[in-house]
């Protein structure tokens, strides 16, 4: 049997006619497919949209980083003074230097303490940036070393007490004297002079408006920065308070390559425990977590996708319910069609087209409310929803099988019937 | 109808029984019946209610299969065929029309004219020339919009005649065709089906009317599912 196109056409036309002529049963039949299909792509869109803020987060972390973070260990971390319920942990200065001298490709980045201390040599005192660093901050700053030296690992294993001043700093401190080897005072503390930098020339002056980097900047070593002005977090429990000292909370280690995230975290892990009894610290691999987002998206997509299956379920057997009762209804215009030379199949046919039809109407609808929905949710809530087109296709394609599917048993019960009992019937 | 040429033999029934199964036991609506009928007969089954006649004439329309006996339509047992090809004999070689006209409501005059013609797969433009003939025909072309409930029941009735032609069957069966309507409407509704003798078709009605029997040329009296009589009607013919 060729089932023509027009004989599909006609059967579209009738279906479309058979639903007019319902309007209201029609159209709550049709809703549900609606909200299934509209709730299907609103769902699918809001999952897309926070995963995808998610792996933006993540991304922003760096995908070839590494992050090293303080923690505090499970068990309370007796310091020196256990009376003084000090409690010393987490990741040090020279955690920093042995990754970075083991792993020498891997950028080690130390986040900078800045101190709001004074700077003050005699009489003249400045308000300045102080910088705790790393020697290697040099490398990765705008600023260049214009005479001595700047800090180095030592400086910061021996906690020394030195430090290279900006030459703005200088010019003020310093008007007549060679810095290098004078002392100055930060805060209570002094400090030998061991270098001078200045801020790179080129193309950053801005126009005459352009804020000027007029700021003192001095450097000193981050250990000393900790020891000497160290911030000791204070924390009131019940009863009791508790004192913690932590000298880094942070490393960012930067690798080369995707490929190498893994191994140099791992590695870099062996070598923290060695010096770290207490796990004191823990290592966040921002591709890893790239890589579990997309797995737990994964995972939301099927739960979403069963809720959506059921939705539809919901809608197809709403559609097979009229369907049935159409079919009951109709009876006696099925057995005069029969009568009339149509076949089983040109039966289903019509049936079929007409459950299709509602599941493609349904389908447009709710396609309609699908986009409107998220784009409501973005406005109102401040979401973040992708509407894809493949979610579109997706949720539109479900519905018509449901149609066809659902469409199918009361076509082919209609089809089934004798015609002289379809003629009978009252 | 030509009398010189040899009367061809359209159907044959050979012991024709048909058994209903009725709660317990069974009703037999037909208990054995064997007639034969001839191209461009005008025959009228007639008989008590109950007698099997509706019965007989859905067999022959092949609406329903037999309990047992033998159904030749033209010398070929349709008791061996498919849905499909019996769809095909009711669409092309028969036209029904009931008592109770049997319209599909939801579509218009001319739209259930065009019925027939679908299911024989012709073209949407050739359908719609031929229903518009067809209505022509039984002189309801200005009402070819309408819908069948804005129509009188002899409107109606035409209107099922003219979708009984649409694939130019050999055989019209009709059963009670004047049964809703006045004597009046129903003499217009005869005067149409007398039309269709003179085109050489044969046409078996039922009907308890005598005033309709008259029309016929034949007619076989139906009691208790055997045919009591089968004769020739006595008279004049037109
Ligand atoms: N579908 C059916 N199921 C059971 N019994 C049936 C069925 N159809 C007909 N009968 C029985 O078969 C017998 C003959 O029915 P049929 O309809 O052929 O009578 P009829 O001669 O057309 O009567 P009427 O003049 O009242 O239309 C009746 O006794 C009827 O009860
Ligand atoms: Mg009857």
């Amino acid at each position: 049997m060729t089932v023509s196109l027009l004989k599909i056409s006609r059967m579209v036309k009738l279906g479309l006619r058979s639903l007019v002529g319902h309007k209201l049963r029609s159209f709550l039949t049709a809703l549900g497919i609606i909200f299934g299909v509209s709730s299907v792509i609103a769902m699918l869109a809001i999952g897309e949209g926070a995963s995808f803020e998610a792996r933006e987060q993540i991304r922003a972390m760096g995908s070839t980083n590494i992050i090293v973070r303080s923690r505090k260990p499970d068990e309370p971390t007796t310091s020196k003074d256990a009376n003084q319920h000090l409690s010393v942990y987490g990741l040090t200065y020279d955690d920093a230097l042995r990754i970075q001298v083991l792993f020498p490709r891997v950028i080690v980045q130390v986040p900078a303490r800045i101190l709001s201390e004074s700077l003050r040599r005699g009489q003249t005192q400045l308000q300045a940036r102080i910088v705790g660093t790393v020697p290697w901050h040099l490398d990765r700053s705008a600023a260049a070393l214009e005479v001595g030296r700047f800090l180095c690992p030592e400086d910061v294993t021996d906690v020394a007490n030195v430090v290279v001043l900006g030459n703005s700093a200088v010019r003020e401190l310093f008007p007549l004297v060679y810095p290098i080897g004078q002392t100055v005072q930060i805060g209570s503390q002094a400090f030998t002079v061991v270098g001078v930098t200045r801020a790179a020339s080129g193309p950053r002056q801005g126009g005459a408006n352009a804020p000027r980097e007029d700021v003192h900047v001095a450097y000193i070593p981050v250990s000393a920065a900790v020891k000497r002005f160290g911030k000791i977090l204070v924390k009131r429990g019940t009863g009791s308070f508790q004192m913690e000292q932590v000298e880094l909370h942070e490393l960012t280690l930067t690798t080369e390559s995707n490929e190498a995230v893994l191994p140099v975290a791992e590695a870099v892990r062996g070598l923290l425990e060695h010096f770290h009894r207490k796990k004191d610290f823990e290592i966040v691999v921002p591709l890893r977590l790239l890589e579990q987002a997309e797995a737990t998206k994964r995972i939301f997509n099927i739960v979403l996708g069963s809720i959506a299956a059921i939705s539809l379920l919901v809608g197809g057997i709403g559609i097979m319910n009229i369907m049935l009762a159409n079919v009951t209804e109709r009876t006696r215009e099925i057995g005069v069609r029969r009568a009339l030379g149509a076949t089983r199949p040109d039966i289903v046919l019509q049936f079929l087209a007409e459950a299709v039809l509602l599941s493609v109407v349904g389908g447009l609808l709710g396609v309609g409310l699908g986009i409107a929905i998220p784009a409501v949710v973005s406005h109102a809530a401040g979401l973040r929803t992708i509407v894809r087109t493949a979610f579109l296709v997706l949720a539109f394609g479900i519905s018509v099988m449901t149609g066809i599917v659902f469409g199918l048993y009361p076509a082919v019960r209609a089809a089934r019937l004798n015609p002289i009992d379809a003629l009978r019937h009252e | 109808m030509n009398v010189s040429s040899p009367a061809r033999e359209v159907i044959r029934l050979e012991g024709i029984t048909k058994v209903y199964p009725m709660g317990g036991g069974s009703v037999a609506a037909l208990r054995g019946v064997s007639l034969l009928f001839l191209a461009g007969e005008y025959v009228a089954i007639m008989g008590s209610s109950g007698s099997g006649k509706s019965t007989l004439l859905n067999l022959l329309g092949c609406l329903d299969t037999p309990t047992s006996g033998h159904y030749l339509l033209e010398g070929t047992d349709v008791a061996g065929m498919t849905d499909r090809q019996l769809s095909a004999l009711r669409r092309s070689r028969f036209g029904f029309v009931f008592q109770s006209f049997n319209l599909i409501a939801q579509i218009s005059v001319l739209e259930n004219i065009e019925v027939p013609l679908f299911y024989q797969g012709r073209g949407r433009r050739e359908c719609r020339e031929r229903a518009l003939a067809l209505a022509a025909m039984v002189g309801l072309e200005h009402r070819v919009r309408h819908r069948p409930s804005e129509l009188s029941g002899g409107q109606m009735q035409r209107v099922a005649i003219a979708r009984a032609l649409a694939n130019d069957p050999s055989v019209i069966l009709a059963d009670e065709p004047t049964g809703n309507l006045d004597s009046k409407t129903g003499a217009e509704i005869m005067t149409t089906l007398d039309g269709l003798v003179e085109q050489g078709r044969t046409i078996i009605l039922v009907t308890h009317e005598d005033a309709v029997a008259a029309h016929a040329r034949r007619v076989i009296h139906l009691a208790d599912g055997l045919v009591d009589r089968d004769e020739p009607r006595p008279g004049p013919h037109p």
